[in-house]
């Protein structure tokens, strides 16, 4: 479903020169959950703004559903990959009322905006069709975030890339998430890629998960491996240690 | 006390129209509670309704010449005394206020679309777009607003109307700036992000999302600067270049009663205060505005 090959990606010249992706390769089967975890500034956003097409400087080759994905998306390319963000309370516009944001990505589309349709996209993620009149200041951190997985899915999107969609959120609202994102990886047969601080989330989500280090696939773990703790490189011994995990779960 | 209003705009059955008439009422809580904001909105409702009744509240027509009762003092019969040339200062001061309104107005209305839209473009495009747009800005920000002013009028010809296109000339920039870092802080957002993700048009983001977020600092700027604009205005009818000498208009009147400034004071310090007042009030409504629209509060 997704082939990434030599992904780079560069800002700046001679000494000011950073590389947040110094040529990596991966490749996600369809409805799979792929993790990917390792510390802040390794590069883990900054890989899924340039398989969302947010980022456009990158080289390299991004494959989704088969077609290669230009670095400039426009009009209809943009249905086949969607986001979900960090942070809740930066993730919907604060003037919006939620049936607006939700109806944008179809006016965006060209596609028919109705409040059935609506409806629909907030009762697949649990809310009340009544939600559409609130604004978002009126909605929790786990109800925002419910929000934007609608959003993203509004478009019939084939991925969908979780950009730590549950790190800011307090544990009990985490694990609803992560079940919702669950069921509808299911119900839709969707593909998600899922960046991840916290490994006991990747570990319960995923079915393979690459670690990654200064812009680099590091190694690949399948879940089981992570569970208990078989990793090949002094990197992932310190993160698995210093993230805690319970090899024993 | 904010909290407890948010929280009656809270149910879900309530209509985004109504939703946005509690936060203009919430608004409108915090504004009315600043006693000098109040005080310069009242003074300028006063002013307009002056301006507006001008023609029946004047005791004298503005513009008759009397030279039998030149340069008298403050009395019952001319409440402001009269000028040299037996003009009522009352009555020039009524119809000066409209002048002056006028300026202030279309100055604002002319100035605030161009300079949120070159701000919010240039912070929005970044690159060279932004590279030209500010160098603009910074040409115009370069020289002082009086000297442009007096340039451009002088180029064109005195005149009310030229006085607010020289005005307006020099007011934009600041505005633009402001619209600029505004963009800056809102383009990185995630919900900026997630408009591009679905494919939203550049037009689309700037204007039904940036454009709305910059907003209340734009409304707080312009309001600030109608007290400059009040003063530019009446130093350009000062020097000459502004509303022309018969017409009332502030700074013009200052400028003839200068002449005879110390034996009859009044010619010369009534429409100086009222210039003092209105400037005074416009920058205490904009300091109220400020503290009403600061997010912090919302």
């Amino acid at each position: 479903m997704i082939d990434v090959q030599n992904l780079e990606l560069s800002f700046g010249r001679g000494h000011h020169r950073v590389q947040p992706l110094a040529g990596l390769s991966f490749s996600v089967a369809e409805g799979e959950t792929y993790g990917i975890v390792g510390e802040s500034g390794c590069g883990k956003s900054s890989l899924l703004r340039c398989i969302g097409g947010l980022e456009t400087a990158w080289t390299g080759k991004v494959e989704i559903a088969g077609r290669p994905a230009p670095q400039v998306r426009k009009g209809a390319d943009c249905r086949t990959v969607q986001m979900v963000f960090q942070d809740p309370y930066g993730t919907l516009h604060p003037r919006h009322t939620i049936g607006l944001a939700l109806s944008e990505p179809l006016r965006a589309q060209g596609m028919e905006r109705s409040t059935a349709k609506i409806a629909d996209a907030l009762r697949a993620v649990g809310l009340s069709p009544s939600f559409a009149e609130r604004f978002p200041h009126q909605l929790s951190g786990g109800q925002r975030q419910r929000v934007a997985i609608a959003r993203a899915l509004i478009l019939k999107p084939d991925v969908v890339l979780l950009d730590e969609p549950t790190s800011a959120l307090d544990v009990s609202v985490q694990a609803e998430i992560l079940n919702l994102l669950a069921d509808l990886r299911k119900e839709m047969g969707l593909t998600y890629i899922l960046v991840s601080h916290d490994l006991a989330v990747v570990a319960h989500m995923c079915s393979r998960v690459a670690v990654m280090q200064s812009g680099k696939v590091l190694e690949e773990l399948t879940a089981t491996d992570l569970r208990h703790g078989r990793a090949t490189h002094e990197y992932t011994f310190e993160l698995i240690a210093s993230s805690k995990l319970d090899i024993a779960a | 006390m904010l909290h407890g209003i948010a929280e009656k705009a809270g149910p879900a059955t309530l209509p985004p129209e109504v939703l946005q008439t509690a936060r203009l009422l919430s608004f409108w809580r915090v504004f009315r509670t600043d006693l000098s904001g109040m005080l310069g909105l009242g003074v300028v409702c006063v002013l307009a309704i002056l301006a507006v009744l001008a023609p029946l509240i004047a005791p004298y027509d503005p513009y008759l010449q009397s030279l039998t009762s030149t340069l008298l003092p403050p009395s019952a019969a001319h409440f402001a005394g009269t000028d040299e040339l037996g003009r009522d200062v009352f009555s020039r001061l009524l119809y000066g206020s409209r002048t002056t309104l006028l300026i202030v107005v279309s100055v604002s209305v002319l100035v605030a679309p161009i300079g949120l839209i070159i701000g919010v473009c240039a912070g929005y495009f970044g690159g060279w777009v932004d590279k030209v747009l500010m160098r603009i800005v910074d040409i115009f920000l370069a020289l002082p607003s009086l000297v442009l002013a007096l340039g451009f009028v002088a180029a064109l010809g005195a005149g009310t109307e030229n006085a607010v296109l020289a005005i307006a000339l020099t007011a934009w920039p600041p505005i633009a700036r402001l619209a600029r870092a505004e963009t800056l802080t809102i383009r990185n957002s995630d919900f900026i992000a997630a408009a591009r993700m679905y494919g939203a048009s550049s037009f689309r983001i700037i204007f039904a999302h940036v454009v709305p977020l910059c907003m209340p600092s734009i409304i707080v700027r312009v309001t600030l600067s109608m007290a400059a604009v009040i003063l530019t205005a009446a130093g350009l009818g000062f020097l000459g270049l502004g509303a022309q000498p018969p017409s009332a208009e502030w700074g013009t009147m200052i400028s003839t009663g200068r002449k005879v400034m110390i034996d009859h004071w009044w010619v010369a310090a009534f429409p100086g205060v009222a210039i003092l007042i209105t400037s005074l009030s416009f920058n205490l409504i904009g300091d109220a505005l400020r503290d009403a629209l600061d997010p912090r509060k919302g």
